[in-house]
């Protein structure tokens, strides 16, 4: 096994991080520099399978705003077993892992060849940064490639990179020759790799941070809104039960900024009121849904809007009658380009409700 | 049965029908024998099988029960509808109550008999209660689900290509199956013949090494038809020793073979009725007495035509075609459609069904009264398979074999004491065959490093170090590794082109649905631009063809002909491995390329089957690398001095025809199916400058069959001349060389002229 050692410095973690223990919003929690690990791996095939070997194991530690990174290269195949146990002793089976779609590849390929060679396999804590660039700029970015991410997001664009299909036969031939020359570009690759992501990770932080305290200032020059799409960002915070995920739907609907989609906006629009309803703050709900109906009226989520309206004013504010007022509004207006059958439906089950109220109040 | 028993009867007194019955055997019904549920059988699958009506067992079933128990591999034999899942299940399921924890693997070798497979478990699961989880893991398992299937399943059932290309290779993630592996049942073994043996008996070494590497030496079950080598085939496709279990416990009806040669049409050229006709003549004779009736076809196409014929035959709008309801099965079908004709032979809603040999293996049906054999099925074991599809196990059934005019069909039916009283085939693996070897010692390498050899053989190293010159393994201390990107098994086809398939696409009227598929060789000959595709009876034209995509777009139509291909083949020599004198020929064995194009194509009339004209075909041609057994008629050979002495407009043809006998004959000497052969003659071979004769193997790369040939070369030539000499005709027919054919232009008969050639060639050495 060889060990290659390299250091750099983080653009922008000193800025974010003064401390060496610091909240990490991706994890939730307290967390230590000292126990992140930063991997990645380089294997001889791409399609996995028991005949795929790991044979370069990267990873990154920061201290003080510079990422230490230890590459560890398979020597041989023989080796194979104490090089893993070296690896994983080095990692440490306890860190927390940060990886670029390491949950699917990386992690169940060293789980196979730990099981291959009689190791127990570790169960890290893991965050994969490859979903978080998909949530924060899939509809941006023309791929959720690490290299395009680089270029598109941390703007550090690659030049004279190693295409990833060739990697597996550079091994081959230097393991043939044992000229390392050949995995130069290899190694040189896999460190970029590994320190992109901790650039990648004080990112992705830095924009949850200005999520959590909107309108507040970081310690340094924030990222522009326009970088990363809070509405799916706003979107999954709110699925995953974060309250967080209303302020930015509602920074959504109320920027009616040209970089956000006005479909977004009513989309943002109707979660935030639903978010409002099922919180029992039907006030909230209404404010938002009050402006929002009306303003997506060229759009399909008109219905939806109306629909969450009037079972609002039906059930939570108990009102039928001004229920009915805005579906027959609603209709006159929606009418002409969608197909509201619902609204149809709607108001008819609304006016027996109506008739049928009146008549107990008799 | 009173409907069969009248139609029986019926045949008996028809003195036209008897006229071409050249026997009729009546196999006396047979008694069970039983045996009781064993005793140390647990109490909820004991009540399970009670709930079901099983309260004893047939006598091999038991002995299947006693083998599993005391951990040895055994192979059962098992005729039709003799309870053969009962073999496997009740040992596996009993040992599942008592060891949740231990797992068991089935293998069928298709996946329509898995399917149904894991309906005939459920049903005992959950009647019994037994909580035994049954997962089908194949390429239709969804994804999502199969984590839970491997982490979960007690039984999983699969074929052997899912085995091959998803299982072994990923085998990590198969831990706590296969370190918890006791059984594994291979059903339908006499399948695994030839190639697919050949490779199949790879695949078993392969799962015998990785369950080492988990600590399991799981036990082996086989279920078989009847076949000549049960044990044999089983222990080669194993590799351990195998008890046999045939004697069958259970019981069967009566039943009445006939052997059926169809009725002269033309006494001199020595044409008979063809077997498509006469098949559906029988059929329909038989579906019209209420006799529920299965039709055995050798093609897919014959199978379209027979069952099509049927119908319109039965066509009748006042009457609801007799109420009688007949289907085509065959692959290519969607699942679905299957399933549906499946569901509706056992349900009785379908009455008649015509297939090619799809429905010869283990799939339900159910019972049917007769099965009709169109054309003799290449083998005794299919024949009686296909003749085993009718039969119930307590009433009388019929089979009837009618001959084709093909060379084979007409010796088998002229001599039934021979059919009869011949054994089954037996199965032909070839589990070293260099060129099977070396693809899977690739997978093999690819799935964990290779270091003790067993159980691969002593030439497996000669392969690796070949593999290792090509860079795709590495030998370092002491082991191979798998040294290139690829996934090794993704380029390895256990069938002979199962992987590729051509789906075929209904675009009539902006529709845009699939309604089967086929296998890329067999589409160049099949669907190409402008053919006649017929699926269910309803006819198609091949709009395109786009190989490319795997795509060939038909839309509806209702000509009145269906297509035949012309199918030109080339043969060049490779290499010559071996050259040996003998039989009065220098036999020589090597790799050859075998090239076939279809360049036009015949449109032949609905019923009367006249050649009404013909069409272009533009397919890329289809190569093949394979190995031959080449006969040279050299200088200084028996062969080539009598070869000298005949005209060569005579000999070019007589070379040929003796091509013929021996692709027919030689299946019975080779144990394989004719189709596994081809032939091709030269009456100047450009390689070996004289007349020459190409025996080779129709799959790629091989599969021994050229080298058995060449042991056997003296008995089948023998044959052919025996069979030449034997024949009744005066001028050849088609029972024999064939035909007179005037394009030929042979003064004399062909066959004074084969006659002359083969029994100058072969006499002259005695």
């Amino acid at each position: 096994m060889y060990e290659i050692r390299s250091e750099e410095s983080i653009p922008g973690w000193s800025r974010r991080w003064r401390a060496d223990a610091f909240h990490s919003h991706l994890t939730g929690r307290e967390v230590r520099a000292a126990d992140l690990s930063f991997i990645d791996c380089e294997t001889t095939g791409l399609s996995g399978g028991a005949g795929t070997l790991v044979f370069l194991v990267g990873v990154g530690r920061v201290t003080a705003g510079r990422i230490e990174v230890v590459q560890y290269l398979l020597a041989d195949f023989p080796g194979e077993r104490d090089y893993l146990e070296l690896v994983l002793d080095q990692i440490g089976r306890s860190t927390v892992w940060v990886s670029y779609n390491g949950k699917a590849f990386d992690a169940r390929l060293i789980e196979t060849r730990c099981v291959m060679n009689a190791i127990a396999p570790p169960s890290p804590t893991h965050i994969d940064l490859l979903y978080w660039a998909r949530r924060l700029w899939r509809r941006i970015l023309p791929d959720c490639s690490l290299s395009t991410v680089e270029s598109g997001v941390l703007g550090c664009p690659r030049d004279a990179d190693i295409p990833g299909i060739e990697i597996p036969d550079r091994y081959f031939e230097y393991l043939k020759k044992r000229d390392a020359g050949a995995l130069e570009p290899v190694v040189e690759h896999h460190r970029r790799d590994i320190a992109s992501l901790a650039h990648l990770f004080v990112t992705v932080e830095e924009i949850l941070a200005t999520v959590a305290a909107p309108g507040s200032e970081t310690d340094g020059p924030a990222i522009p809104a326009q970088r990363y799409d809070s509405y799916q960002l706003g979107r999954w915070l709110l699925a995953a039960g974060d309250p967080r995920g209303a302020g930015l739907l509602q920074s959504v609907f109320d920027r009616s900024s040209e970089s956000i989609g006005a479909e977004d906006r009513y989309a943002a629009a109707y979660l935030v009121a639903r978010h409002h309803r099922r919180t029992g703050r039907p006030d909230l709900a209404e404010a938002v849904l009050a402006d929002a109906w009306r303003a997506a009226e060229s759009s399909a989520w008109c219905v939806h809007l109306v629909v969450e309206y009037a079972k609002l004013l039906e059930h939570d504010c108990r009102d039928p009658a001004r229920a009915l007022e805005l579906v027959v509004a609603a209709r006159r207006l929606t009418d002409r380009f969608t197909a509201s059958g619902d609204l149809e439906r709607r108001e008819q089950r609304l006016r027996r409700a109506v008739t049928a109220r009146e008549g107990r109040e008799r | 049965m009173q409907n069969l028993e009248a139609a029986i009867d019926e045949l008996r007194h028809d003195e036209q029908f008897m006229a071409c019955v050249t026997r009729w055997e009546r196999i006396p019904a047979r008694d069970g024998e039983y045996s009781s549920l064993p005793a140390d059988l647990s109490v909820p699958l004991r009540d399970a099988l009670e709930r079901r009506g099983v309260d004893r067992l047939y006598s091999h079933q038991r002995a299947s029960y006693s083998a599993a128990r005391e951990r040895k591999s055994f192979v059962v034999v098992t005729p039709t509808a003799s309870g053969k899942t009962l073999c496997y299940n009740l040992p596996v399921l009993q040992r599942l109550t008592e060891q949740p924890s231990a797992r068991a693997l089935y293998i069928f070798p298709t996946k329509a008999l898995s399917q149904d497979q894991q309906a005939e478990l459920n049903e005992a699961a959950i009647a019994g209660e037994l909580a035994v989880k049954v997962v089908t893991y194949d390429g239709d398992t969804a994804p999502s689900l199969r984590a839970s299937a491997r982490e979960t399943g007690q039984i999983i059932i699969t074929n052997p290509d899912m085995l091959h290309t998803g299982i072994l290779p990923n085998h990590p993630k198969w831990i706590k199956f296969l370190k918890q592996l006791e059984f594994v049942v291979i059903d339908e073994i006499h399948t695994y013949r030839g190639v697919f043996g050949s490779h199949m008996a790879n695949v078993v070494r392969r799962l015998r090494r990785i369950a080492r590497f988990y600590g399991t030496d799981p036990t082996f079950i086989c279920c078989s038809a009847t076949i000549g080598n049960p044990a044999d085939l089983a222990e080669r496709i194993v590799e351990r020793k195998m008890l046999l279990i045939d004697r069958n416990g259970s019981p069967a009806g009566e039943k009445h073979l006939i052997l059926y040669n169809p009725p002269l049409v033309d006494q001199v050229q020595g044409i008979r009725r063809g077997v498509v006709r006469e098949s559906r003549r029988l059929a329909l004779r038989l579906l019209r007495s209420g006799v529920k009736t299965i039709v055995f076809s050798r093609s897919r196409v014959r199978t379209e035509l027979i069952a099509g014929y049927i119908n319109r035959s039965l066509a009748n709008h006042y009457n609801d075609n007799e109420r009688i309801r007949v289907e085509a099965y065959r692959g290519g079908y969607l699942p679905s459609e299957r399933r549906s004709i499946e569901r509706g032979l056992r349900d009785g809603s379908i009455h008649g069904v015509v297939s090619t040999n799809a429905l010869e293996l283990g799939i339900d049906i159910g019972g049917l009264d007769a099965a009709v054999l169109g054309g003799y099925p290449g083998s005794i074991a299919s024949a009686w398979q296909q003749a085993g599809r009718a039969g119930r196990r307590n009433t009388v059934s019929l089979a009837i074999v009618v001959a084709s005019a093909a060379p084979l069909d007409q010796f088998m039916v002229k001599h039934p004491e021979y059919f009869l009283g011949r054994a089954p085939e037996s199965g032909f693996v070839d589990a070293d065959n260099p060129y099977i070897l070396c693809d899977h010692l690739k997978c093999a390498v690819f799935e964990l490093p290779f270091r003790e050899r067993d159980p691969f053989p002593e030439s497996s190293i000669d392969a690796l170090d070949y593999l290792e010159e090509s860079g795709v393994v590495r030998n370092t201390s002491g082991s191979y590794y798998w040294t290139d990107r690829s996934y090794p098994a993704e380029g390895v086809s256990l069938r002979s082109a199962a992987s590729d398939n051509v789906v075929i696409v209904d675009a009539t009227a902006g529709r845009n649905d699939v309604i089967g598929e086929m296998d890329r060789p067999s589409a160049k000959e099949m669907i190409f631009d402008n053919a006649i595709y017929i699926h269910r009876g309803r006819q198609f034209i091949v709009t395109d063809l786009d190989l490319e995509n795997r795509r060939c777009t038909v839309i509806e139509t209702d000509a009145n002909y269906f297509t035949d291909a012309l199918v030109k083949r080339d043969i060049k020599v490779l290499n010559e491995d071996q050259r040996e004198r003998m039989s009065g020929c220098d036999l020589v064995i090597g790799d050859v390329l075998v090239r076939s194009q279809v360049s036009k194509f015949k449109k032949l009339r609905y019923e009367t089957h006249e050649n009404i004209g013909y069409g272009d075909v533009n397919v890329p041609e289809e190569e093949m690398h394979t190995r031959s057994a080449i006969l040279v008629f050299g200088d200084g050979t028996d062969a080539g001095a009598v070869a000298r002495d005949l005209d060569p407009s005579v000999l070019g043809p007589a070379i040929a025809r003796i091509g013929s006998l021996i692709k027919n004959v030689a299946p019975v000497f080779l144990l394989c199916d004719p189709g596994d052969i081809g032939v091709a003659e030269r009456l100047r071979d450009p390689h070996f400058g004289c007349p020459a004769l190409y025996v080779y193997d129709s799959y790629p790369g091989g599969t021994g069959l050229s080298e058995s040939f060449a042991t056997r070369i003296e008995p089948i030539l023998t044959a052919c001349l025996d069979l030449t000499r034997q024949c009744t005709c005066e001028q050849g027919c088609p029972s024999c060389v064939g035909p007179r054919d005037p394009e030929e232009e042979i003064d004399e008969s062909p066959k004074a002229a084969v006659l002359q050639l083969l029994d100058g060639w072969l006499t002259r050495g005695r």
